[in-house]
């Protein structure tokens, strides 16, 4: 089966690549996510059963590939309206889907893989892919956005290889041990501390630059405000998820060495920098697409903080935030793309009273702001409500005072000037063409109404498959 | 042999610490490709004759042929041929870098030493941990993207001569570093060659400033 799955995905490009006709070659990239999303159900039936080798589903990677079949269908279909509306030339489209499918393989070939080696290779692979979704609108502005990201992308996954390799010369004391998670996770108390230790920095380094946390976070902030809207949703969700399980997955894995708790300090400053960094640089932040994608370093900070309790609560706490943040982020992702087409600017002093031109795409606003800053009934109150017990529970008062101030100031922030986007209109504002405003359907904003409204009912009634998956995802760390 | 050849390898990173003219660069990484290809045959000849010949392939035709190759017409197509008076430097050339670089070759190689690691070549190791540091501070100091284009290619080669310490046991991962460093650089070094140079003079990154919060 997962042969089958990557020959299809090849032709799946290849027709995406050379289908010069807009309709059918939506329907090419729509096809082929739901197709994922079908994968991911059989990957689910086939839990723990090895595949081509390389190839393992297993709980958190069986998660993010639920997670990846919706929102890749959603975003596909997003991508349509984008399109349409701009009136985007077939080989622009041509060129964005054919990326957007090989995108999408290489995350579902890192969901599911079981070597370390070759969850590398998918992270390098979703960097190539990723700047062709990047470069899409080839002006000057996509064009410094795609540079910056190639380079310090390439960069960071030149680090984490040679964290990989730093583990290797560790484990050639052992004699022939395999990259396998598993082999990995049975002999890491045997390794080197000094190793594993150098190697889970590099790593840890190469890979922010996916997750969107410190150090390596601003090229991804770049991506996020430049691409089309359906992308940076993409960025904000999946691609987020996929760093964060290229860092758990050898956190897992050294779990069982004597470098845990170093590695949970590690984690602790990481993540406690990046939500620093983000309430920073929001004060100052002008570009509604950038509030959106600071606000995504802020969420992955604290999910990074969740993980550095080391304790299961925690774990536990940082999966469900992470669920919730993908379903809710990657909706106001897709609103900020009809709200940049209607205004046609992506300024908040150029821009503003969005309700009254568009009533649908005004709610999703409201809602997706009352969610992403954890107010009730939101999911993401649920899991901040967890991480924050789980802080509490490991004797960090002093992290609960100072995260809670900044998310404080964070939250001030993104009331302040989402609320004015909403509600105020602006004295300087660009006048908004009516008629293309007309052109915004508000079936478009169904999905996004389904994705909020999806985080505050998980939010409240996990479903138990749900909860198994997490549990057994956890079990593993000691 | 293979001490001659890292011996060479750590010239071409004090060299460039000198240099200001591109063909230098250009030049000084070809050096370091034709270097990598005679480890990779000192160390990896026992690997089967396949994986042997990727190798050989990857380090003689793309890094000491294709890449300079590659370069020369960037800097051709772009009319940039020395960064002598330009403010490309963020801090002064000549002495002051190559005292950088001469003490992170020195620190690394004590570093390597201090490990007692009976398992490691020390000698690459420690040439290849120089490489990436020196990568990452020409890429600091500089502003030129022709240089910070030449400065990851530096890094890459450093990543490659770690992974040849490892390569002999592990031929997958040094078959990896090699696809990463051809699709990286290729996809660079092509967008460089078709777009930046046409929206972005002089190639300083201080003109690319557009996005900003």
């Amino acid at each position: 089966m997962f042969i089958s799955f990557i020959i299809i995905t090849f032709i799946a490009a290849v027709l995406a690549y050379t289908v010069r006709i807009n309709k059918y070659n939506h329907l090419i990239s729509i096809v082929y996510s739901l197709l994922v999303a079908a994968f991911s159900v059989y990957e689910y039936q086939h839990l723990g059963e090895t595949q081509l080798v390389f190839f393992t589903p297993d709980a958190l990677g069986i998660i993010f590939l639920f997670i990846l079949g919706l929102l890749g269908f959603f975003t596909a279909s997003q991508y349509r309206f984008y399109a349409y509306k701009r009136k985007e030339y077939p080989s622009n489209v041509a060129n964005h889907n054919a990326a957007y499918v090989l995108f999408l393989g290489a995350l579902v070939g890192l969901n599911l893989t079981n070597h370390f080696g070759l969850l590398w290779a998918f992270v390098e692979a979703t960097t190539l892919t990723g700047s062709i979704l990047i470069y899409h609108d080839r002006n000057k502005f996509a064009l410094e956005a795609v540079w910056k990201y190639i380079f310090v992308a390439s960069i960071s996954i030149a680090l984490a290889f040679a964290g990989i390799l730093f583990l290797s010369i560790g484990l050639q004391e052992l004699g022939e041990v395999e990259l396998s998670f598993e082999e990995i996770q049975k002999v890491a108390s045997l390794l080197d501390p000094i190793w594993l230790k150098a190697s889970f920095l590099f790593i840890l380094t190469g890979f922010s630059v996916k997750m969107g946390i410190f150090p390596m976070f601003s090229v991804d902030i770049d991506a996020k405000d430049t691409s089309p809207s359906p992308v940076g949703a993409m960025f904000s969700s999946v691609l987020m998820n996929a760093g964060f399980l290229a860092i758990f997955r050898f956190y897992v894995a050294f779990s069982h060495a004597e470098i845990q708790p170093w590695m949970n300090h590690i984690l602790m400053i990481v993540g406690f920098a990046s939500i620093f960094f983000a309430a920073s640089y929001l004060i100052r932040v002008k570009n509604y697409k950038r509030i959106f994608a600071y606000s995504s370093m802020e969420h992955a900070g604290l999910i990074t903080l969740a993980i550095s309790m080391g304790s299961k609560a925690g774990y536990i706490a940082a999966i469900l935030h992470i669920i919730f943040h993908s379903f809710v982020k990657a909706g106001i992702f897709y609103q900020l793309g009809q709200v940049a087409y209607t205004f046609k600017t992506k300024l908040l002093d150029q821009a503003g009273g969005y309700l009254y031109l568009n009533p649908a795409g005004g709610l999703v606003l409201i809602l997706g702001l009352l969610s992403i800053v954890g107010f009730p009934p939101s999911g993401l109150f649920v899991s901040e409500f967890l991480i924050f017990k789980s802080f509490i529970v490991g004797g960090h008062i002093w992290l609960v005072i100072t995260v809670m101030l900044m998310l404080a100031l964070i939250m001030y922030t993104l009331a302040d000037n989402v609320l004015r986007l909403i509600f105020i209109t602006p004295k300087n504002m660009t006048q908004v063409d009516i008629n293309a405003t007309k052109l915004v359907s508000k079936w478009e904003s169904l999905s996004q109404l389904f994705l909020i409204g999806l985080t505050m009912y998980l939010g409240f009634a996990q479903p138990d498959f749900l909860m198994d998956l997490i549990n057994e995802a956890v079990a593993l760390l000691s | 042999m293979d001490v001659l050849l890292i011996i060479i390898f750590l010239i071409t990173l004090i060299y460039l610490a000198l240099s200001v003219h591109i063909k230098n660069y250009i030049n000084l990484i070809g050096v370091q490709g034709l270097v990598l290809f005679g480890i990779a045959i000192i160390e990896l000849h026992e690997l089967d004759i396949i994986h042997f010949g990727f190798i050989l392939l990857e380090t003689l035709v793309f890094k000491a042929l294709i890449v300079p190759f590659m370069l020369y017409r960037i800097s051709k197509r772009n009319r940039i041929f020395t960064l002598k008076n330009s403010s490309s430097h963020r801090i002064n050339k000549g002495f002051n870098l190559v005292i950088i670089t001469t003490a992170v070759i020195g620190l690394s190689f004590l570093v390597s030493v201090d490990l007692h690691d009976t398992h490691l070549e020390i000698k690459y190791f420690a040439a290849a941990i120089s490489s990436i540091i020196i990568g990452l501070i020409y890429i600091i100091v500089n502003k030129n993207a022709i240089i910070h284009l030449i400065s990851f290619l530096v890094i890459e080669n450093g990543i490659f001569l770690l992974a040849l310490a490892v390569g002999s046991e592990m031929p997958m991962i040094v078959n990896a570093a090699i696809l990463m460093d051809i699709f990286s650089s290729v996809l660079m070094i092509g967008v460089f060659l078709n777009r930046v140079g046409q929206f972005f003079q002089n190639m300083e990154t201080d003109y690319l400033t557009e996005l900003k919060d």
